[in-house]
């Protein structure tokens, strides 16, 4: 497999901190791959440097084989689609409308808008199980219903890396597990799908890699099983864990207690 | 659906021409000189084709040289301070932000009152915009104050000191030089007025709109952009901080040319993108024009009524807006406290 992104000693600085420091990672093409890590580990800062939104203060990011920041912004912005963690608007938009800013960057400033575009618009409402949802307003629609939504709006980008921050937080687990899937779809496709999570399990059960951050460094990446062990989830989250295999596909599942707790006989 | 909503939007756009061109029509005709229809129209025909009219030189001048422009700086007024408003709500990503609340309006006005002080009128317009931009710039800056960025309850209360301020500035810049009389000339300004609006004013602000305002028009698809907010416009490709910094200026120029001919007149900004955007939702390609339409007819209406309700005397038009955008405001207000 080759590389959608490459990350080579990225330090990043946000307001005179250091938020990132000597990041080196590979984002494999048509992989899903899972950022963890505690809260301030800097997950989110790394999803927005790999979107191209900070400037790094050392080092740099290659997407599809070009510095990053060689891209213009609506060539970068044709390439790489973004979902937040929050994303509310204080404007009455229907689900259609908002999938369909994710075509801002393919509209030609000076041809005519074509057919083109709602076709992609309807496809990524399908795509994201928001078509039954088009014409409502997003602000009576339920959380997972606003993240169908809103992967509508990042589908209409046609993006060849697809980067989503935390997108199961404030979910029910039929819609997280119903958004993991898709990324695993979009991956099939040879999207390159980077997703920053907090649930160990969740990202061991659907990551093909998994990068694991604390206080802005790397502390560790590769496939699930390997680094989803007792040495490196113990001393970044300040738990205990244990990990078994799941009896049917054998991906790790990690259970946790508090550091210093006596082992019960 | 998509393509009805666009062929909607066309013909919700013509059903609005043809009423503004009603309103332009039967506003000319109501006011306090009694003048019947067919002696409007016989002036408006004579100054149009050269030939004579036949009617009292007084009538005639009445027709062509106060409605007629009052009416029509009315319209362009009413266009552009919608358009500003609905620009404004966009980049701030605050329902509540407009020429007026934010201090703009305010702002232009020291500019207009401070270069008259100096007797450069021709100046007016520039002075407006200046002070305009400068009203913009403290109330940002204010809002932003203590790094907690633009929290949109802030911002609006920075504008609110920011008025404030401005208003007692015109103020204290009339009593200070009024010859004549002065509280008429302060009310004017702060209230807003057409009263003195005449073919000047109307080249003006309609020349502020064609300038400013059509291609604000082009700005939609970008303004939609904003949606969800700085990171997620950025993320579309767009250049977030040139753009809003841009268009801010573009509605702090709007906003000027218009106060410079009709002082201060609120609420145009807040109330009509605001009713405009609960009939054809929230995308700005077709928010940007029926707005600037309605804000046209709307302040044509609350002119007409200003100079005709207490008949003889008149109304500085701003109280009307406020009579009809306070209530709205207050339930906008409620609204977003529900919500949070």
């Amino acid at each position: 497999m080759s590389a959608a992104a490459v990350v080579r000693g990225l330090s990043v600085r946000l307001g005179g901190a250091e938020v990132l420091r000597g990041i080196d990672l590979a984002i494999e093409q048509g992989a899903v791959t899972a950022l963890l890590g505690p809260n301030g580990a800097g997950k989110s800062t790394l999803v927005r440097a790999l979107a191209g939104l900070h400037a790094p203060s050392a080092g740099g990011i290659e997407l599809l084989g070009r510095p990053l920041g060689g891209y213009g912004r609506r060539e970068r912005a044709r390439l790489v689609a973004l979902l937040e963690q929050e994303s509310r608007s204080e404007l009455p938009l229907t689900v259609r409308e908002a999938a369909a800013l994710g075509r801002t960057p393919h509209h030609d400033r000076f041809a005519a808008p074509g057919t083109g575009h709602e076709a992609a618009v309807e496809a990524a409402l399908a795509r994201a199980g928001a078509a039954e949802l088009a014409d409502r307003p997003l602000d009576e629609l339920s959380g997972g219903q606003r993240q169908r939504a809103h992967l509508a709006r990042a589908l209409a980008q046609q993006p060849r890396l697809l980067l989503l921050d935390e997108p199961t937080n404030h979910l029910d687990v039929a819609a997280q597990l119903a958004t993991l899937r898709l990324a695993r779809e979009l991956a099939a496709e040879g999207v390159s799908v980077v997703a920053a999570l907090h649930d160990l399990t969740l990202a061991a059960a659907h990551a093909d890699a998994v990068a694991v951050l604390d206080r802005g460094r790397l502390v560790a990446s590769g496939a699930p099983a390997e680094v989803l062990v007792p040495a490196v989830i113990d001393p970044v989250w300040g738990v205990r864990a244990t990990v078994l295999a799941h009896p049917s596909t054998g991906r790790p599942i990690i259970a946790y207690e508090a550091a210093g707790t006596e082992e019960s006989s | 659906m998509r393509a009805a909503g666009r062929t909607g939007t066309v013909a919700l756009a013509i059903v609005l021409a043809v009423v503004l061109c009603a309103t332009l029509a039967v506003a000319a005709v109501l006011g306090t000189a009694g003048l019947a229809p067919t002696a409007v129209l016989d002036a408006v025909l004579a100054r149009l084709t050269g030939a004579a009219s036949g009617l009292d030189p007084l009538d005639e001048a009445i027709v062509w040289q106060l409605r007629l422009p009052r009416i029509l700086t009315a319209a362009a007024v009413g266009a552009g301070l919608a358009l500003a408003g609905a620009v404004m709500q966009a980049v701030t990503r605050n329902r509540l932000a407009d020429p007026y609340l934010l201090g703009l309006s305010s702002g232009a006005s020291v500019g207009a009152v401070g270069v008259l002080l100096l007797g450069v009128g021709l100046l007016l317009p520039v002075a407006a915009f200046a002070g305009a931009l400068a009203a913009l710039a403290l109330t940002l800056v204010i809002a932003s104050a203590g790094g907690r960025g633009l929290e949109p309850g802030r911002m609006i209360l920075a504008g609110v000191a920011v008025s404030a301020f401005g208003s007692a500035l015109t103020s204290l810049v009339i009593f200070w030089t009024a010859t004549g009389d002065s509280y008429r000339e302060i009310v004017s300004w702060l209230l807003g007025s057409l009263a003195g609006a005449r073919w000047p004013a109307v080249a003006i602000a309609a020349g502020a709109l064609l300038v400013v305002g059509l291609p604000l028009l082009r700005s939609a698809r970008t303004l939609d952009a904003f949606a969800f907010g700085d990171t997620a416009a950025a993320a579309l490709g767009v250049p977030v901080v040139r753009t809003r910094w841009l268009l801010m200026v573009a509605t702090a120029l709007l906003t000027g040319a218009m106060v410079s001919v009709s002082g201060a007149i609120g609420f145009i900004g807040l109330v009509v993108p605001h009713a405009v955007r609960l009939v054809v939702g929230a995308r700005h390609r077709r928010l940007l024009p029926l707005a600037a339409l309605t804000g046209a007819i709307v302040l044509v209406w609350a002119d007409t009524a200003a100079r005709t309700l207490l008949d003889p005397r008149e109304l500085p038009v701003g109280i009307v807006t406020a009579v009809l955008g306070t209530p709205v405001f207050v339930a906008l207000l409620l609204r977003r406290r529900g919500r949070a």
